[in-house]
């Protein structure tokens, strides 16, 4: 993990700086000022990682912080979630989201479910009308 | 002097006035209750309620704009601590140390000591704002566009340090962060940068969401995979909060270089909250005893040094607004709509014969923060119980307040998209032990340091560089480089030595 993130980071990076050479000449000093140093940062991460890799073998990277950061199924909820706020609208998306969570991960009856995701429907759009705030509708209801 | 001290009389009789003390009151819990919901922050309310304080007496729409600007920023830090999520751009980095102590059991102390620190923090800068009448003139002029630059690059070298145990991951993260800054229209030369022609990039990537994106989901995540819940302690008590107020008056020396830091960067026009608690974190980290070993795991230090600097800042941002009518943060572009519509002129006149003014705004400060401190500390108890939730309860609401903040950024669908892709960079950075703060901090600041390093070549060529201020900046910067390096061979050092 840490190498491909290193070359991840290294190939975006790269391909950022070779776009700004084509920036108008205002433009691309800044782009051009930081991004070459960055590409030789993350170059240089990248031989570190290669060079570890081959003192230790075989080796799997543990966790950073000793936690593994990502499990898949609270990853997969949160993720159809983001895409399902995306295409619905946050408003429907959210209530539905708590309601099947708590239903399905927590075990909560359906009813017991719907009290906290009627309480978010009810504080956003309270939030909403009392500050004027915008809450957009979904990609297919634009 | 004697001007000044003739009219504090005049200031305290309004500032107390009761409808006065009512509006401020009023101001202080819709900006605690704002700042407490991620995202959103005290700037909105004040948006939704300057037409209003356009009809009400100035020392009133004074109060209650005031108001919402300190209390908002106290606040803010609730989220961060519970659930790792900032409240506001002032709390990013309270998550660092505040969330890991919630999830050590010590909530309530970590609330205790935010909250108390932002306090402090709050009347030091309403202090500074005060002594600094005579001379803010000289204050304000002595920082040109070369010294505003230096000054940037202190900040994104510190990012070096924040990294802990990786400087070099550390800064290829502000590399990125100053390049992801870059994304959409050239504040410059109005070019478009990066955009593949999708206009939602013309106006850059927005920030409210890249910080709930690498901060928020990557927490979250981590909570929902080790099941349970935040805290692993037993029940946060009332003496815990206590304790942390304890911590706050212990380290009272941290307390106040913090809330320097606050007030001066708060004095540069467009750092804001976003990158000063970062600065305010950096220097905790740099100077205090065992800090490279301790911080990130759950040191109270980490929160005290960044609640007391940004609310410390407010004092430094009304600095600029107020004597020479450029405001230094969003907020304090409401603050001077508000000032202008009841013909209150920024100006030197505001350290003389409108001097009662500014000393209502110091004392106004002063009680928004006691005001709004007080009422936290009092709840707080109550908060930090959240901790005891199992996680599984709490997550699918507070993911859904992510979602709900992120789309207020431009109200948008395509920010939901935004936040999806900062929260798997932030999860895959976590993962592969890559710093989150520096690409933050370095995001906020790409904006600013590219305008002051265009200004400084087009006008003084490559003379700027040896400016005495300039010279003093970048070795500041190297040096906190070369600090950070030198703190990391030496631990490493010192832990082979354990384990040989």
């Amino acid at each position: 993990m840490r190498l491909w993130f290193a070359v991840g980071v290294l190939a975006v990076v790269s391909y950022a700086t070779v776009l700004a050479l084509d920036f108008p000449a205002g433009s691309r000093l800044f782009p051009l000022v930081i991004g070459i140093p960055t590409a030789v940062l993350a170059l240089v991460e990248v031989v570190r990682q290669v060079m570890r890799r081959r003192r230790t073998p075989g080796q799997v990277d543990p966790p950073a912080d000793g936690t593994p950061a990502v499990a898949m199924v609270p990853m997969t909820w949160t993720y159809a979630f983001i895409t399902a706020a995306f295409f619905f609208g946050v408003k429907w998306a959210a209530p539905l989201f708590i309601v099947l969570y708590l239903r399905f991960m927590v075990r909560w009856s359906v009813f017991k479910s719907l009290i906290p995701a009627v309480a978010y429907y009810f504080v956003i759009t309270t939030l909403s009308s009392a500050l004027g705030l915008r809450i957009p509708p979904g990609w297919w209801f634009r | 002097m004697t001007e000044t001290l003739s009219a504090v009389p005049t200031a305290l009789a309004e500032v107390f006035r009761l409808s006065n003390l009512g509006f401020l009151a009023f101001g202080v819990i819709i900006g605690l209750t704002v700042g407490a919901v991620p995202g959103i922050g005290g700037f909105s309310a004040m948006a939704l309620l300057l037409p209003f304080s356009f009809t009400m007496e100035p020392q009133a729409a004074i109060g209650m704009m005031l108001g919402i600007a300190a209390a908002s920023t106290i606040s803010d830090a609730a989220p961060a601590i519970l659930f790792g999520v900032p409240g506001g751009a002032a709390a990013q980095a309270t998550v660092l140390d505040g969330h890991p102590l919630a999830r050590k059991g010590e909530a309530a102390r970590a609330l205790g000591a935010s909250y108390s620190a932002s306090m402090v923090g709050g009347l030091l800068g309403a202090g500074f704002l005060l002594l600094a009448i005579p001379v803010a003139r000289i204050l304000v002029t002595a920082l040109g566009s070369p010294e505003l630059f230096a000054l940037g690059l202190i900040g994104v070298a510190m990012t070096g340090s924040l990294s802990g145990s990786a400087p070099l991951k550390g800064l290829a993260a502000g590399g990125l962060g100053l390049l992801l800054g870059m994304v959409g229209f050239d504040n410059v030369t109005a070019n478009l940068r990066w955009t593949f022609g999708e206009l939602y990039l013309y106006d850059g990537l927005p920030l409210v969401v890249v910080a709930l994106g690498l901060f928020g989901i990557p927490e979250l995540l981590q909570l929902m995979a080790a099941g349970e819940r935040i805290s692993s302690g037993d029940e946060p008590t009332v003496g815990s909060i206590l304790g942390g107020v304890r911590d706050t008056l212990r380290h009272w020396f941290l307390v106040i270089r913090t809330a320097a830091i606050g007030v001066f960067a708060g004095i540069v026009p467009g750092l804001g909250g976003g990158v000063i608690d970062w600065f305010a974190y950096g220097h905790a980290l740099q100077t205090e005893k065992g800090a490279h070993e301790t911080f990130g795991r759950g040191d109270i230090r980490g929160v005290i040094g960044v609640d007391s600097a940004s609310n410390a800042k407010d004092g430094g941002t009304l600095l600029p607004t107020l004597f020479f009518g450029v405001p230094g943060s969003t907020v304090t572009a409401l603050l001077l709509t508000v000032f202008l519509v009841h013909g209150i002129q920024p100006g030197p006149a505001m350290a003389t014969t409108n001097v009662d003014i500014t000393l209502a705004i110091v004392f106004t400060l002063v009680l928004a923060n006691v005001l709004g401190a007080s009422i936290m500390l009092m709840l707080g108890k109550s908060i930090a119980k959240i901790s005891l939730v199992p996680i599984h309860i709490v997550s699918p609401i507070v993911i859904a307040l992510i979602a709900f903040a992120s789309v207020q950024s431009r109200g948008n669908p395509r920010d939901l998209v935004v936040l999806g892709v900062f929260g798997l960079i932030g999860v895959l950075m976590k993962d592969a032990g890559w710093p989150r703060p520096p690409l933050l901090v370095a995001f906020i600041l790409s904006p600013i340091l590219e305008r002051f390093y265009f200004i400084s070549t087009q006008r003084y060529g490559t003379s700027w560089l040896l400016r005495p201020w300039v010279i003093v900046a970048l070795a500041i910067s190297v040096a906190v480089v070369v600090g950070a390096i030198r703190q990391l061979r030496k631990v490493r050092k010192r832990a082979s030595e354990v384990v040989g």
